[in-house]
Formats: C-alpha cells, structure tokens, sequence
C-alpha cells in the first residue's frame, strides 16, 4: 500500500472520518443515469429474483420480481419487463453529432462491483443469445437487452459507462476500515457520509444492518420470507391468488433493495459535491465512441461476443488494456494534486522548490556534440532517494523531459533538461527560480502503429482432437 | 563422457532436429546452460541456406547476442554478417558502434544482406507481414508472452525456441482475470503457447550449467527444476581469494569471508515488518557490496585467474523502488569515499533474467514482509535471483521467513482450466531457506 494511503487510512481511524484522496472527481456523472439493483436466487447465478431501477429519485423506482426464479418462462416474462424499459432508457441516446458520435451515452449506476459484474457477465452472457422463436423461446426484447448488457461488461479502466458506488466512492475516499468491509456500500457511505452526529464508524455500524445492496441477498430474509413466499406460490391453485402473492413478494423486495437504490443516488451526491477533473471529458468522449461503436454492431446486426474470444482478440484487448490503465494512473495524477501527492510520498515523484535555474547551459552528448541542455536545481520537500539517470517529466507540462544528475551530496536534486524545454520557441516552459514544481514519472504516452495480425497464426491455432470432420 | 562432450552431443542432436526441417523445436535450459552459445551457433549453420531472423526479449539481451557473435568470431568461428534491427530511439552501445560486419537498422529493407537479424520481439512486430522467413529462433521462450508470439508466428514458418524454464513467467500491469484459465491465454509463456498447439514439439533438454558452481548447481536443480542438471566445472576450478584482510570484524566481513571460502552467504537482519525499501536493508546491503569491493578478490577459474571487477559484482532486488534506493545509497558511497561501487550493476529479478556475474548480492524476496504473497513466493523470481552467480551468492534477509511460510496459506485464487505450475513455490523457499540457515553469518 502507499505510504499516503497508508497515513489517510490510520487518520480516518484517529479521527472517525472519512478522508478525500482526491481534491476532484475523476468520473464521469450522466445527468440522466440508471440506477439499477438487484438479487439473484441464492447460489444460481443465472435466476435472477429482481431488479429495481430508475432514472431520478423522486420517482418511485421500477421493479420486477420473480415469483419462483427457477421457472425458464417466468425468468423471461419478468426480464422481458425491464429489457422494455432498459432498451428505451438507451433509445434516448441514440442521436449523433455530425461526425457520427452519439451526443451522449448511457450511463448504469450500481452500488457495487459484484452487481456490474452479475448483470453483464451473468445476465448478459445467459440472454443474449436466447432464441425469440421455437420451443421455451424468449421475447425479442429479451435477447437484445442481453446483447446491452454484454456491451456494459467489457469496459475498459476510466470508463464511465458504469458506475459501481463503491469503486467510485473508494476512488475518492479513504475510510479507516478494512478493502473488504469498503465492498458494503451502506456501510462506506456510514464513512463518507454519515448522519449528522454520528461519527462514521458508528454510521458504518447501522449501515451494516441493513439489507445488502445484492446481487446476493440477505440468508436470513430468504429463510424467513423468501422461501415461505415461493412454497405459497406453488400452493396457490388460482391465478388471483398467485398474483396476490406477487404483489406481496415485490413489496418485500422493495423493502430490500430500497435501501441501495437510495444508497446509489446520495453516492452520487457525494462524488457530485466534487469539481470533474480535467481528463473526465476526454475519457467520457472515448466512451460516447464505444457507444456509438456498438450501436452501429447492433443496428447491422454484428453485435457479436465471443465466449471465448481468439488469441488475436485477446492479444489486441491485452494491449489496449495495458495501456488504458497506465493513461488512467497518469491522468488522475496530472488533474490532481493529492493522488500526485501518492506518488510523491511513494518516491516515485519528487517536488520541490526550485532553487536555481540555467536556461543556457550547454553540454557534451553522446555522439560528442554541444547541445543546449539547461539545468534546475530543486529543493526537495521530501528525501528523493533515486538514483541519477532517473527520467521524470514536468507534471504541469510532461513533454519536458529532464533528467536526474549526480547528487553533490548538498541534499539538493540536480535535473537537465532533456526535450521539451531546451529549444528558444520552449524555453519559456521551464520553471523560473522559487516555483514549487512536481516532476512525476508520467510523460506522454507514445503511441506505437502496429501492423494488424489478420489471421491466426499456425503457432496459435489449437487442434482439438473432438472437432469435427469438415462438412462439404 | 566429459560435460564438454556430453553438451556437444546434446547440440548435434539440436541441429539435427532442425535441419530435419521439425516445425517447433523447444530446448529447455537450465541457468548458464550455454543457451545463447546454443542460439548462435545454431544461427551460424542455419544461415548458409537462409536469412536466420533471432527473436530477443530485450534490447539488452539483443546487444548481448550481437557481442556474443563478434566474440565467437574472434576465437575462430566463420565470419556473419549480424543484422541489429532496432527501434528508432535506441542508441547502438559504444562498444559495438564501430564493429565490423555489424549492422544497425530501424528498417528491415536495410539488412537485406544480413545473414542474422537480432531484434526484440517488440521490433519483429513492428514491420508489416509481408515478408516470411522460413526458420527462425527465439531466445528465451519462457520469459516471451503469449500475445508477442503471434505476430512471430505469421512471418516465421518454423522456429527453434530457447528458454529457461525457471525463469519468472512473463506478467501484466493490467487486470488479466479475464484472460485467466483461457485456453491459449496471452499471459501465458511463448514456450506454453507452442506446446499446447504443437503437441509434435520436440523436446530437447541442455544438460550442463557453465555457470553455476557445482555447490551451487545441486541446490538450484533440486529446488527449481523438474529435468535436473550438473554444473560443467570441478569444485577445486573455482575459486575466490581475499586480497586484503578486513582490520574490522563483523557480520559484513564474515558474510564475504563465507561467500569466498563456500560460495553461499546468509545474512539475516532482527525479524521486523518493514516497507519494501526497508533502510536497515538497503544499508546491509551496501556495506557487503562495500566490503566485496575493497577486499581485492582474486577470481579463479576454468579461464585463468584475474581480479574482480565491480561490475561483475550484481545486486537482484524484486522491486524497482528497493534498486532505486540501493543504487542511489552506492551513489551516495561514491561520491563520498571516490571507490567505485556504484559500477556494482543493480536490478530488479525480471531484467537480470539472462545476465550473468561472479557475485550476485540477493535482497531476499520476502524479506521483512508480514505476509508471502504469491508474487514474492513466486519460485522463478527467487530462482533468477539465486542463480545468476558463477561464483558466489550473499542473501540478505529479514528473519522471520520461515514464519511467514508457515503462517500464510496461498490467497491467489484457483483459476479453472489454467495448468498449475510443475514447481511449488511453498517448496522451493523453504528447500533453499534450510540450505541458505547453514550458511548464516
């Protein structure tokens, strides 16, 4: 763990209270986005038991219920209700700007990781290829929320499409209790926003207490309510009766899950009370492209995913990966005084006061030439213990590249400039005598052109024994 | 049989497989088994009948092969023409610049003479399909990602590919559960990847390490290895003597007395938690480097004997924030006594993968560590760490380690459909803790 991170978490203990790891918000807020909650049966996975859902908090939140989630075509008549909705929310974002990218995308809020990762990798995987004609089919509207829902699981670092409250608030906020106990949402928002009067750990306390934010819902309540409800279901011989029992059965369930759907909206107060950060647009705008991106898949109907995808998939989406979550780091660290701050106390970064300048010095490269290569000298604010030859990069302006030198053993940090300062068009950009500067290690990413692989290649092509004989 | 006959035959068998035109050779290759001897020789014959494209994970690795071609020549070996490609930033190392015979290329249209190419597999990448060759070799195949083999796969027809199998597995910055458990997964190693789609692979196995001592040899094939191994020189061959005797005494100066005198030192500090750039760490190990360099070693072996230099004394570390404070601290030790310890190479595990020493000061992996996490107990990151040395190994420790092994069952998950490693990590510590605990200072 960072040593900052480290400190802010015994201060939130010492103190009761939450503490900001960051001074702004490094997501992106929809004005109109979808908060959804949700239960599955207890150890299936695939038997969703509700969802509840909205768009604003002062309506009452829709939900749906399955009265017995073992049933196929009650599972797909309930899910057909939200597919309904869920399509209409994301036909509101369907309108393109004259380049072609949608003017906005759609946005799920949900209070927790394990909730994202149920609705698209289980839900999504499960629905969307269900067959809408022949024996046990499912409505239409089924099999293309599904084909949604996948879209919403495979989403890159910094994305915004989702939003999962706890990831977002433990982005944000440092609480004095355990990662693992930072997974109940009501209990991280007893931290970060607690009621007045009480201090967070006891917030944290009555958070606990109520019902969990799903997508596993709370033994006791299956036990007790649950099961009797479901054995009453299939008593029931009429179908009055059986829709009484449904209407009980979703208001237990509203009881339950209302808790975490209110738990969403105030997370995003939260993280609304702060300023967006600088990159938030352009991260947003990568998503609106991806949106877009598979509109266009679902409109000619290639809105295809692969269970297992090919090596060549994989390899691109490795890539792309590692590189979203390096420019993620990176950009989080320029917007942001206290995450840089992180990399500062870690070692990685060094800041300081800068104590003399030489914008004309001039050394020996290499190859034996003179090139102009001006010096700063840097008061550390905290012991900078690496070693010389280190690159770091202006964190206010990280095209200039400087390198460190020899100490002197002064305690002073000697750095030369090595591009982006050293030319009479950019000296301008080095920092003058007295500037409190940062130098991080994150420069500007490079961007590599790579021929694509278009086939694959006999060292990744797996013969199975069982495959088939090739039809004519 | 001599070691020496005993690796010849092992090479002709090699070339004979290849030459036999087999689609997927892979040689597994202990430490300092004479691997890169391996590739380059193989290079050399190969080249009469075709352009022999080598594939090398680094940039250091590449210069390594490139200096290992021009050395061969001086000793006799038939002149080739070696072909550096390279990435438009790098800078040829001093040495090489104004080699004959040798050239240097960010394009691949200039090297069309070359009868070797030696690039990184990251170059290879780069430039464009369009061409194939029908046989090339790729060096270190285990250290290779999945994922950096596939563009390798589209240009070359057939592949010799070289590896050591105790090497640390190759790793992501990114989240990879989605890629875990995945048939043909991209983390996983080049030399898994062409196992599982060529099950007609042919196998070969380096039986020799040139490299490690024999008292080092035994333990490192019994703790890290499935297919054992000797080590190709005699006890009496190597040898180290002290110029100077230390005037002080100490732990430091025992530590360096019992690495000349039997090759493995253990110097373990109190038992404390501490951060990963621990202080009382970083200054032990300082002092032993300190002592290493003053004391006027005489190295002895198969070659001759001479004096040790401080570069061919290393540091392995496991994090690159504990090699930045250790080579800042040399620094430091520089600047203020004028004794050249900061030319004592310092890295990480991962980049002296393939490197090679006379002394090899190890900062162990969970020293002062509350907890064994599977990337600190990963077994290929302290086998690196312990074999790089052709004569002698300091570790320096926190104590407590075996505690931490004891105390702490695996949290990693399970990941379905994945293979489990042949080597048990839990084993490997604890076989190399007991042999390091009768060596302790």
């Amino acid at each position: 763990m960072n040593a900052l991170h480290t400190h802010q978490a015994l201060l939130a203990a010492a103190e009761r209270r939450a503490v900001a790891k960051t001074t702004r918000r490094h997501v992106h807020l929809s004005p109109r986005p979808l908060v959804l909650v949700g239960y599955h049966l207890a150890g299936d996975l695939g038997a969703p038991l509700a969802l509840m859902w909205g768009t604003s908090r002062d309506e009452e939140p829709h939900c749906t219920v399955v009265p017995e989630p073992r049933n196929r075509s009650l599972r797909f008549e309930a899910l057909a209700g939200f597919a309904a909705e869920f399509l209409a929310y994301l036909s509101d974002f369907e309108s393109r700007d004259e380049a072609g990218v949608c003017l906005d995308a759609p946005q799920l809020v949900v209070p927790n990781a394990a909730t994202a990762d149920w609705l698209g990798g289980i839900v999504g995987r499960f629905t969307r290829n269900l067959r809408a004609d022949g024996d046990s089919s499912a409505p239409p509207s089924v099999p293309l929320a599904g084909k949604y829902l996948s879209f919403f699981a495979d989403l890159m670092p910094g994305s915004s499409l989702v939003l999962a409250a706890t990831d977002a608030l433990t982005t944000h906020w440092q609480t004095g209790q355990l990662p693992s106990e930072d997974l109940n949402l009501a209990a991280l928002l007893g931290w970060i926003d607690p009621p007045a009067g009480m201090y967070a750990p006891q917030a944290a306390r009555a958070g606990e207490a109520s019902p969990p934010a799903g997508p596993e819902s709370d033994p006791n309540w299956d036990a007790e309510t649950l099961a009797e409800l479901i054995q009453e279901w299939h008593a029931a011989d009429d179908e009055a009766s059986r829709s009484a029992i449904r209407r009980e059965l979703a208001g237990e369930i509203r009881e339950q899950l209302t808790p975490a759907w209110a738990d969403c909206w105030r997370a995003l107060d939260r993280l609304d009370s702060l300023p967006a950060a600088d990159h938030v647009t352009s991260r947003w705008q990568s998503d609106r492209r991806s949106w877009t991106g598979h509109c266009d898949r679902v409109a000619e109907g290639r809105a295809y995913f692969r269970n297992i995808p090919t090596p060549v998939q994989d390899a691109t989406r490795l890539r792309i990966l590692e590189a979203r979550t390096e420019d993620l780091q990176r950009e989080m660290a320029w917007d942001d005084p206290l995450v840089m701050a992180a990399v500062v106390a870690s070692g990685e970064a060094l800041a300081g006061r800068v104590v003399r300048t030489d914008a004309q010095r001039r050394t020996q490269n290499g190859n034996g030439r003179m090139v102009r290569r001006p010096l700063i000298t840097i008061e550390p604010a905290l012991e900078f213990a690496r070693p010389a030859g280190t690159t770091l990069f202006l964190s206010t302006n990280p095209g200039v590249k400087l390198e460190v030198l020899p100490s002197d053993g002064s305690g002073l940090i000697r750095a030369e400039v090595l591009r982006g300062a050293n030319q009479n068009t950019t000296i301008g950009l080095l920092p003058n005598l007295g500037d409190e500067v940062v130098l991080s290690p994150y420069g500007k990413p490079e961007f590599y052109q790579r021929p694509k692989v278009e086939y694959i290649p006999w060292t990744h092509q797996q013969i199975l024994e069982d495959e088939p004989e090739e039809s004519q | 049989m001599t070691a020496a006959e005993a690796a010849a035959t092992t090479r002709e068998e090699i070339w004979a497989t290849v030459a036999a035109g087999t689609r997927s050779t892979l040689v597994d290759s202990p430490p300092g088994a004479g691997k890169s001897t391996l590739v380059r020789e193989i290079g050399r014959r190969a080249h009469r009948r075709t352009q022999v494209p080598i594939v090398v994970q680094t940039n250091d690795q590449a210069d390594d092969m490139i200096r290992g071609f021009i050395a061969d020549q001086r000793r006799g070996a038939a002149p080739v023409r070696a072909g550096r490609l390279h990435a438009g930033d790098y800078v040829p190392p001093v040495d090489l610049r104004a080699q004959q015979g040798l050239a240097f290329s960010k394009s691949i249209t200039d090297l069309h003479d070359s009868n070797v190419i030696v690039a990184t597999a990251a170059k290879w990448a780069t430039i464009g399909f369009d061409r194939t060759w029908p046989f090339a070799i790729v060096d270190e195949a285990y250290q290779m990602r999945s994922d950096a083999l596939l563009p390798i796969g589209v240009m070359m027809e057939s592949l010799l590919s070289v590896g050591d199998p105790g090497q640390l597995a190759p790793f992501t910055t990114a989240d990879d559960t989605r890629f875990r458990g995945r048939p043909l997964s991209p983390m996983e190693t080049a030399a898994a990847t062409i196992l599982t789609t060529q099950p007609a692979t042919a196998r070969l196995a380096l039986p020799i390490s040139w490299r490690l001592p024999s008292h080092a040899a035994n333990l490192i094939s019994d703790a890290f290895y499935e297919i054992p191994f000797t080590a190709g020189t005699q006890p009496q061959q190597r040898r180290l003597r002290c110029g100077v005797t230390p005037l002080h005494r100490g732990r430091t100066a025992d530590a360096v007395n019992s690495a000349t005198r039997h090759g493995w030192a253990y110097l373990e500090l109190d038992d404390l938690p501490m951060p990963q750039t621990d202080p009382d760490a970083v200054g032990a190990i300082v002092d032993v480097v300190k002592e290493l360099v003053d004391a006027d070693i005489t190295v002895e072996d198969e070659y001759g004997t001479r004096g040790l230099q401080p570069s061919e004394i290393a540091v392995g570390v496991t994090h690159r924030d504990q090699r930045d404070h250790v080579r800042t601290a040399l620094q430091n030790i520089r600047t203020r006594t004028g004794v050249p310890v900061d030319q004592v190479v310092v890295d990480t595990a991962n980049v002296l993968q393939g490197r090679e020493f006379e002394i090899v000061v190890v900062w162990h992996p969970l020293s002062g560590r509350r907890d064994a996490s599977q990337f600190h107990l990963d077994a290929g990151r302290l086998c690196v760490l312990l074999s790089r040395h052709r004569q002698a190994c300091i570790v320096v420790s926190r104590g407590g380690i075996c505690d931490q092994l004891a105390g702490h069952a695996p949290t990693e998950p399970v990941w379905l459909g994945e293979t489990t490693p042949v080597l048990d990590g839990w084993h490997a510590h604890l076989t190399v803790l007991d042999h390091l605990m009768r060596n302790a200072v």
